[in-house]
């Protein structure tokens, strides 16, 4: 009896083995297939919340400014920036320059964060080009270059450059002694994405003029003036001439018997010009100039500090004594022309050039000797010569390091959303 | 004196068989389970995986051409053994989130051109969706 007894119960015993053995198999995949199920839903996350950033981050490069101001970034806080399925992307300011960018799902997945530092026009950038080849020739640089597509670079020997040329495509070399030139190829590095111009800054920048305090006529150029605007409407007036005196500017129409209207110039203020214009003079205070056609400069544009130093001396070296002070912004809708008068005369601009549509180029019939730029040209198009053997000689390219931190406050800044950290928490 | 009978009775053998019989079965049964749930696992990861390299080929082919690949099919090889099975599809799309419409303000930013909702279905079940821009950037989501 005992020993049926024993056998019975290592069947039972047996049994139980292979029951629990049963349990802890399906249990095992069960755990198993719950993990990997999760896994799956992190990676459609990871993927839903990566795409719904980099478009968040695309809507921050093409947002339109509002005095100086990213748009998109600055809308309010309390409202995600964007909404994807049900990721939803939200910014919040850490510090004075830079936003924190999350996007979650919801609370159970990872959140994706970056962080991204606001630069206005990029520090010693002194040529950004966004739509075309940029052409450097016998131009000294230095600052760094910046172009979406090709950099070619013409010259019969090696190049030397103070900073690095950076191309969104490839480098071109017009002999084999450039071929030397050192170079930087690719921007990824640099830029997380693609910088543009912005998109609306015309149409935004006219919306923020407020009404005038005082109107002024000038051959059938109406002139408004508020606080912080001067507005000049349309006008059978080909070209509006601006003479900068320091803190005052004068309207004239090209038209001698007819004197110039003298106005103080509005610190950090907008000249909002509906066509085109002449351009030149000294300036002291922090001014945006806007046309919605082309900006001509006819003669040289010099910041002057406090102690009347400028900050660049005659031969295209940074003067050590300034002290700085001014800053200008010329923004054009179409381009921007060198068109020195007498025009053979060298030209010295001091200037963030902007022609948001169109190119920056010299539009003179004689060849000159000098240009030199302190600041920076930004354009749509590639700077280029009119007519063979005209323009400057020799070009100089000086970046203005105050226009990273203090460019002028209607000037239409290009956010380079430089991200500088990327955090997922789980 | 007859001998004492060691030998099991009926109702013991009955007992002992049923028992057996049907911790067999669930054992067996078992097994056949987590067999089949490894394979389903193992297909889920090879299409996961497979529609992973998709977006990325995907993402990074120029946007005018990306947007032609709407209605696209697309293949994976499920196994080793297993050939090629023709049931994956993209749908791009300007209607990032999916609801039918065309939402141009925040926080949708539909129909501006310059994104599109990319789905990678496989055997009619969205596997992956995600914003593909049309200026990517360098830096996330690599």
């Amino acid at each position: 009896m005992r020993q049926r007894g024993s056998i019975l119960i290592l069947a039972f015993a047996l049994s139980f083995l292979l029951s629990a053995v049963a349990i802890s198999l399906l249990s095992l995949v069960t755990v198993r297939y719950r993990h990997f199920s999760l896994y799956i839903e992190e990676v459609q996350t990871r993927h839903e919340c990566l795409g719904a950033l980099q478009f968040a981050s695309q809507l921050i490069l093409k947002a339109p400014y509002q005095n100086g101001k990213n748009s998109f970034l600055s809308c309010n806080s309390s409202n995600p920036l964007l909404s994807f399925n049900d990721v939803t992307v939200s910014a919040k300011k850490i510090s004075s320059d830079i936003y924190e960018i999350t996007a979650k799902k919801q609370d159970s997945y990872p959140t994706y964060k970056i962080w991204i530092k606001e630069r206005s026009i990029p520090k010693d950038f002194v040529a950004i080009v966004f739509d075309d080849t940029l052409n450097i020739s016998d131009s000294k640089y230095a600052g760094s270059i910046f172009a979406i597509r090709d950099i070619n670079i013409i010259s019969n020997e090696e190049k030397v450059f103070s900073h690095p040329l950076l191309a969104g495509g490839k480098f071109l070399f017009s002999s084999l002694a450039a071929a030397n030139t050192e170079f930087k190829g690719g921007y990824s590095d640099f830029f997380p994405s693609t910088p543009r111009p912005p998109q609306n800054y015309l149409e935004l920048t006219r919306a923020t003029i407020p009404s005038p305090s005082k109107t002024f006529e000038i051959r059938g150029a109406k002139i408004f003036v508020s606080q912080e605007t001067i507005f000049i409407t349309p006008s059978s007036t080909p070209r509006i001439s601006l003479v900068l005196k320091g803190e005052q500017m004068e309207i004239s129409t090209g038209n001698e018997t007819e004197p110039p209207i003298s106005l103080d110039i509005p610190d950090d203020g907008l000249v909002f010009v509906e066509g085109e214009i002449e351009i030149r003079g000294y300036l002291i205070k922090h001014l945006t100039v806007l046309t919605t056609k082309s900006i001509r400069i006819t003669g040289d544009i010099i910041y002057l500090d406090e102690n009347n130093k400028p900050p660049i001396t005659s031969e295209g070296e940074t003067n050590s004594l300034y002290k700085a002070g001014p800053s200008l912004c010329l923004v054009a809708g179409e381009n921007i022309v060198y068109e020195p008068k007498p025009p053979s005369r060298s030209l010295t601009i001091c200037a963030l050039l902007v022609a948001l549509n169109g190119s920056i180029y010299s539009g003179m019939a004689l060849k000159s000797d000098l240009l030199i730029i302190y600041g920076a040209r930004i354009c749509r198009k590639r700077p280029f010569r009119l007519i063979r053997d005209t323009g400057f000689a020799h070009a100089i390219y000086l970046p203005d390091p105050k226009l990273a931190t203090h460019a002028p406050k209607f000037a239409p800044l290009l956010t380079i959303p430089s991200i500088v950290a990327f955090k997922i928490e789980k | 004196m007859k001998a004492q009978t060691k030998s099991f009775t009926l109702v013991e053998v009955i007992l002992a068989c049923t028992v057996l019989v049907v911790v067999l079965l669930g054992f067996g049964q078992a097994i056949i389970t987590a067999q089949k749930q490894t394979t389903a696992l193992e297909q889920e990861f090879t299409i996961l995986t497979g529609c992973e390299e998709v977006m990325d080929r995907l993402s990074k082919l120029p946007f005018e051409t990306l947007r032609k690949q709407d209605g696209a099919s697309f293949a994976l090889k499920l196994s080793p053994e297993s050939i090629q099975e023709l049931s994956g599809k993209v749908i791009v799309s300007e209607d990032l989130n999916g609801n039918g419409k065309i939402e141009r303000d925040a926080p949708y930013y539909e129909g501006n051109g310059d994104a599109v909702c990319v789905s990678l279905l496989f055997r009619d079940k969205l596997i992956l969706r995600r914003i593909i821009c049309k200026y990517p950037t360098g830096v996330i989501g690599q």
